[in-house]
């Protein structure tokens, strides 16, 4: 297979799905013409013919406002406007044209344009920053990374300023919940974001967990105001975790586990994520001097 | 002995366009009818011609099997293989004489009168095909989420992952008159608790990758080599990696072979403006026509012409080494398992004849000494598998078979914004849903809301976003939808729907006549 493919491949072995590969090949570039096929006199000749009278390229529809610029439409009228669209067609033709002295026959292929009077538009609105609504979301994205979204409103700040003692010194944040495997065991982290980031990627601390998100402020004392909180989410095991855990679980799984693809890994996203580090539960906004992304 | 089960995956998303005669992500639909959905259909056709009892399993996505049945869309596939066989015409006049390329111009005539026959006597229609296997027991049919959504990026929004089931369901009955036994969840997509959603719809079994089932709770003893049955009695197949890879795999599958067709030399780049224009984009913009003269002949060298009989000998290589392999697996796996191995071969449909354009001929030569000569594997669908076999009981893990294995495909820095839009739309189609329905307007509203929130929900969008080509059309694809979803919400709360904007969409995204939103109430 040629090289593009290959490449394509690599990313994401035996998995890309071919239906999307179709997508690729339209960007491939124009190779250059092959000489050997080019070189054909008759189609050379019969370009030139062709050029001549190039087939018009096919009508574009009518602007949708045609039909936009009727609200409202009884039935009646609706059954109007569908009767209106049916195709607008124009006929095949074959052209035939005589090149002299060889009298080679040339068809000019036309082929009937069936376009309707509705569609999508030419350009696609663009949505609203914000919906107004208070939203924590927490996805899952890979035994390493979590995903989380959020939207506060100028409403829910409000109503939660009351919460910070007077004078006091916060710094936004994110924390990230987890069910320890014993009591002992750190069970929270807090990672200083921006609120108006709106989105970030989690590092998650033990693959195989169930975790939550809040966000909120932090307190110099280490207090946490939460101001919203996610629902659950899970990271899947790690992969290494699985393999060890499956060599010594059979013959089968431990010959399944060898021969799988393990799940790989993408570079670009891990070192975008990278730069989220998880901050001890103890960390001071005082006296640290890193600062989220 | 072993159980061969081949999965076919067929699926494209919803592109349809009528206010443009011609439109470049259309052809994505009229490229695989030519090259992959008819080329199957001939090999199906030739092993019941030889009374063959072959099996495979094909999942035909609701979006697919809605645009094969589209009208506008049949019309103008009729366009476009005429388009075609014009073509092939004029390059069986222009290689007369070239005995390198001439024969390859009639091979490619050949094919595009039989696609148009065999199209043609279908009715057009491509569905009516595989339902004639699907009765006679050779294909087993099932069904994919409604627009093939990643189901574990949807679950955030109630209801969304129910609706994509319960929309895909009733498309199925719709279209093949039974109700689906399994479902290829879209990108194999699977997070714990799905099963349970995929009971509730009626369906019986599902697919994962290999690693769905590996990192399962508790793992199955029979790893990926036969069914488990998840904690709501739903069945999940696995992946089996190494019959993938023979296939996939870009260095050591198959399709890399130098005797196969080269698929980037097309005559849509190679031929000079003035004579291939009137067969590539109406705006000058060269694409591939699907006549393609070379081989692969290897890496970094000048390509050289196809030569059908060693493809055709290259062909038959690789079928009997795909068996030979599976042979060697089942006397592997026999005595470990202690019941037949059920090998899983699933394969995106599309790379059969489209990317590799010898694909088709190879899966019914396997299919065809599968069925007729004694081997140690034997074709079978998972239901097939299912009556024979009870399954160990586990709980399948998160999942996918994109790269990575999990989410990271369609989560990740190019594609996570869509994520608040689509979360946000669900939650106004399940608040829609809810009101009292006031009149048949108003129906047709929340209706038309339901398709536009489906279609922005499919998964590849995101994937077209992630891989970085034709972003632009994803993005407008998810704007769009979005959008008309968040109008028509606003126009039914308020109770004042615009008749012309709604005809517009039901018109243009007709996909799912028979949509019901109540499946976005609770």
């Amino acid at each position: 297979m040629n090289g593009k493919k290959k490449s394509a491949a690599k990313k994401s072995p035996a998995k890309k799905s071919a239906a999307k590969k179709l997508l690729k090949k339209k960007s491939v570039k124009a190779k250059p013409a092959a000489k050997k096929v080019a070189k054909k006199k008759p189609a050379k000749k019969a370009v030139k013919k062709v050029s001549k009278s190039k087939p018009k390229p096919p009508s574009k529809s009518k602007p949708k406002s045609a039909v936009k610029a009727k609200p409202k439409v009884k039935a009646k009228a609706v059954a109007k406007v569908k009767a209106k669209a049916k195709p607008v067609v124009t006929r095949k033709k074959r052209v035939k044209q005589v090149e002299s002295p060889a009298l080679v026959q040339i068809k000019i292929f036309q082929e009937e344009v069936i376009v309707r009077d509705y569609g999508f538009p030419d350009h696609a609105p663009e949505l609203p920053d914000a919906y107004l609504r208070d939203r924590l979301v927490l996805m899952t994205q890979t035994p390493d990374y979590l995903f989380c979204y959020w939207e506060i409103t100028p409403a829910k700040l409000l109503s939660l300023q009351g919460m910070k003692s007077p004078g006091g010194e916060y710094r936004e944040a994110l924390r990230l919940n987890w069910s320890a495997r014993s009591l002992l065991d750190e069970n929270f982290a807090i990672i200083p974001v921006n609120l108006s980031a709106r989105r970030w990627y989690l590092k998650v601390p033990f693959p195989g967990l169930s975790y939550q998100v809040e966000i909120g402020w932090m307190g110099e004392s280490g207090n946490f105001i939460s101001i919203l909180a996610s629902n659950v989410s899970d990271a899947p095991e790690s992969w290494e975790e699985t393999l060890r855990r499956l060599q010594s679980a059979g013959d089968v799984l431990a010959y399944a586990s060898r021969i799988a693809h393990p799940p790989g890994s993408s570079s670009s996203e891990r070192a975008m994520a990278d730069y989220v580090s998880l901050i001890p539960p103890n960390w001071n906004p005082n006296t640290s001097t890193s600062s989220a992304r | 002995m072993a159980y061969l089960n081949f999965v076919l995956h067929a699926h494209l998303p919803f592109v349809r366009h009528p206010e443009h005669a011609r439109f470049l992500e259309e052809d994505w639909l009229y490229e695989a009818i030519t090259e992959t959905y008819i080329p199957l259909l001939e090999e199906f056709e030739a092993l019941e011609r030889d009374g063959l009892p072959f099996r495979v399993t094909m999942s035909l996505t609701p979006p697919l099997c809605e645009m094969l049945a589209d009208e506008l869309l049949q019309a103008r596939y009729a366009h476009h293989i005429n388009r075609l066989r014009d073509l092939a015409e004029k390059e069986c006049e222009r290689t007369k004489g070239d005995h390198r390329f001439d024969h390859l111009a009639r091979m490619y005539q050949d094919r595009f009168e039989r696609c148009h026959r065999r199209f043609e006597s279908l009715n057009r229609n491509l569905l009516n095909g595989f339902r004639h296997y699907q009765r006679k027991g050779n294909l087993e049919i099932i069904t994919c989420g409604a627009t093939h959504g990643f189901l574990p990026n949807l679950r955030h929004s109630r209801r969304s992952v129910e609706a994509q089931l319960e929309v895909a369901v009733r498309n199925y009955q719709k279209h093949f008159g039974v109700d689906p036994w399994g479902i290829w969840l879209g990108e194999c997509g699977y997070y714990p608790g799905l099963d349970a959603k995929l009971k509730d719809v009626g369906l019986r079994y599902f697919f994962t990758d290999t690693h769905g089932i590996l990192q399962g709770d508790p793992p199955s003893p029979k790893g990926c080599y036969a069914p488990v049955e998840t904690p709501s009695g739903v069945f999940c197949f696995a992946r089996d990696p190494e019959s993938s890879k023979a296939v996939w795999s870009a260095e050591e599958g198959y399709p890399g072979d130098w005797r196969y067709r080269e698929f980037y030399r097309d005559v849509g780049f190679d031929l000079d403006m003035d004579y291939i224009r009137p067969y590539i984009h109406p705006m000058g913009l060269r694409i591939g026509t699907g006549v393609k003269y070379y081989r692969i002949t290897g890496r970094n060298v000048e390509k050289a012409p196809y030569v059908e009989a060693w493809a055709d000998e290259a062909v038959e290589q690789h079928a009997e080494n795909f068996l030979y392999n599976r042979d060697l697996q089942a006397d592997y796996l026999d005595p470990l398992l202690g019941t037949p191995a059920n090998i899983v071969c699933p394969y995106d449909a599309e790379l059969f004849g489209h990317w590799w354009y010898e694909g088709p001929k190879w899966l019914g030569r396997v299919m065809r000494k599968a069925s007729s000569q004694n081997r140690r594997v034997q074709l079978a669908s998972p239901r097939d598998y299912l009556s024979r076999h009870a399954a160990p009981k586990s709980a399948p893990a998160f999942s996918s078979w994109g790269a990575g294995g999990y989410a990271e495909v369609w989560l990740t820095g190019s594609n996570d914004w869509i994520y608040p839009h689509l979360h946000h739309a669900a939650d106004l189609m399940r608040e829609a849903a809810n009101l009292p329905e006031r009149d048949d307007l108003d129906r047709r509203a929340r209706n038309q809301m339901a398709r536009e929130l489906l279609l922005a929900q499919s998964s590849d969008w995101a994937f077209i976003m992630k891989t970085g080509t034709m972003v632009e059309y994803a993005v407008k694809r998810t704007k769009i939808h979005v959008h008309n979803c968040l109008e028509l919400s606003r126009q039914i709360a308020e109770q004042r729907i615009d008749s012309g904007f709604l005809w517009n969409l039901e018109m243009t995204n007709n996909v799912f006549p028979e949509i019901d939103y109540r499946v976005y109430r609770g």
